[in-house]
């Protein structure tokens, strides 16, 4: 695939154009990235720029905004990669300051949330979890009854939920933050028409006390946002149906504003994840920069990971 | 210690860690950020902090390179080694 190709979908088009103008890394970066995909590639990506301008508009939120919070997004992230690299911590390291800093901010957040957003169809690795993510969920459609997504945030998983699970399948959707519920809905509320069983819920998945069980469970990018991952995934256990399954993501040395617990490696995932009665069905580890293991592994360089996962059943 | 040589100094230490393509030159126009540049986030970053802490060891005094005024340049056009070799010269000024 090509720049021509590129700018065949206009609506994108728009959207990187004003990225690639803004940012001469991110210009080669994203090049780079449009030089490896495919046409289903920008199919979705053309399908969400649209969407997203519609949103936009609706919410009175100016184009040049947007574009912004995507290169404070990458900013922060290059920041955060400093100390990170030279404290040999996350710049945060618990969840009140975390909450304090982004999700009780709703200027930070909405930022944030916009920036994320549109990090999902220029980072390569970002899009190869969604696209993981909508492969699990078309294969489990006809199981799915009840879904559960935590931490929802731009809203993009729950929307190809939405879309592909039955019209009948219920939907409960958790989050700590206000800010980030109200984006989700808000964009929810703009893009999907049909009428759907949603609940939002503002409320902390630990003190979720209901006997309730769900067939698919989404959590992405949460598990590093906790200082206890372990009891939020056997918590998950013990919401997710016998025959359910997960959805996770999560990652490996990944400095951020908001990341408090540090995975030191792919298998303290693993191991966490087993450990709290799951087994791993399937995964995508996916290093951020093309470089071998070994380098990205001594140099700190952050992983991304992903996977389907199941209860074990003794 | 002139600015020029705590960035020459600097770049002999993170360049030992690079493949030959990826190296850093020391010459007023190499760009840092721009569209000619080859360095990723990482080299970059770990060339401010090779820079940080020399000044930290030489002065006692912590700078940081990767402030707002870096960004703004880097978005506008490009970031040269020049334009590291002054924000340095500046900072350093500043924290006296």
């Amino acid at each position: 695939m090509t720049i021509k190709e590129l700018k065949k979908n206009k609506n994108f088009y728009l959207i990187t154009k004003e990225v690639i103008n803004k940012s001469s890394s991110q210009k080669r970066k994203i090049l780079k990235f449009i030089n490896t995909v495919n046409h289903l590639y920008f199919m979705r990506a053309e399908i969400f720029a649209t969407r997203f301008l519609k949103y936009l508009k609706m919410q009175k939120i100016d184009f040049k905004y947007a574009i912004n919070a995507y290169l404070k997004l990458c900013r922060d992230m290059m920041t955060s990669q400093k100390y990170f690299l030279k404290n040999k911590k996350y710049p945060v390291d618990n969840e009140k300051l975390a909450y304090k800093n982004v999700y009780g901010n709703i200027r930070e957040m909405k930022s944030y949330m916009i920036g994320l957003a549109i990090s999902q169809f220029l980072w390569p690795t970002h899009y190869a979890m969604y696209s993981f993510f909508i492969e699990k969920i078309e294969k489990e459609n006809s199981k799915i009854k009840n879904y559960l997504e935590v931490g929802p945030g731009h809203g993009l998983f729950l929307i190809q939920a939405l879309e592909k699970l039955n019209d009948n399948t219920q939907y409960e959707i958790v989050d700590i933050s206000k800010t980030s519920l109200q984006i989700t809905q808000s964009i929810v509320d703009t893009i999907i028409n049909k009428e759907r069983k949603i609940n939002y819920k503002l409320k902390n998945i630990l003190n979720i006390r209901n006997s309730k069980k769900f067939d698919f469970i989404t959590m992405g990018e949460v598990l590093e946002h906790v200082t206890k991952p372990k009891e939020l995934l056997i918590k998950l256990k013990n919401l997710v149906n016998d025959n359910g399954s997960i959805y996770i993501s999560t990652c490996v040395d990944c400095p951020s504003i908001d990341h408090v617990y540090h995975f030191k490696s792919v298998s303290e995932i693993e191991n966490m994840i087993k450990q709290s009665g799951f087994r791993i069905i399937d995964k995508l580890v996916l290093p951020v920069e093309e470089k071998s293991m070994k380098e990205i592994i001594k140099n700190k360089i952050t992983i991304n990971y992903c996977a389907h996962i199941r209860k074990k059943i003794n | 210690m002139k600015s020029s040589d705590i960035i020459k100094k600097s770049i002999v230490e993170v360049n030992k860690q690079l493949k030959k393509k990826e190296k850093i030159v020391y010459k007023k126009t190499f760009e840092i950020l721009g569209p000619k540049s080859k360095l990723d986030s990482l080299i970059i970053v770990n060339l401010f902090i090779a820079i940080e802490e020399k000044i930290k060891s030489l002065t006692g005094k912590e700078i940081n390179l990767l402030s707002d005024d870096f960004f703004e340049k880097s978005y506008k056009q490009r970031y040269t080694m020049g334009d590291l070799e002054k924000d340095l010269f500046k900072k350093k000024k500043k924290k006296k």
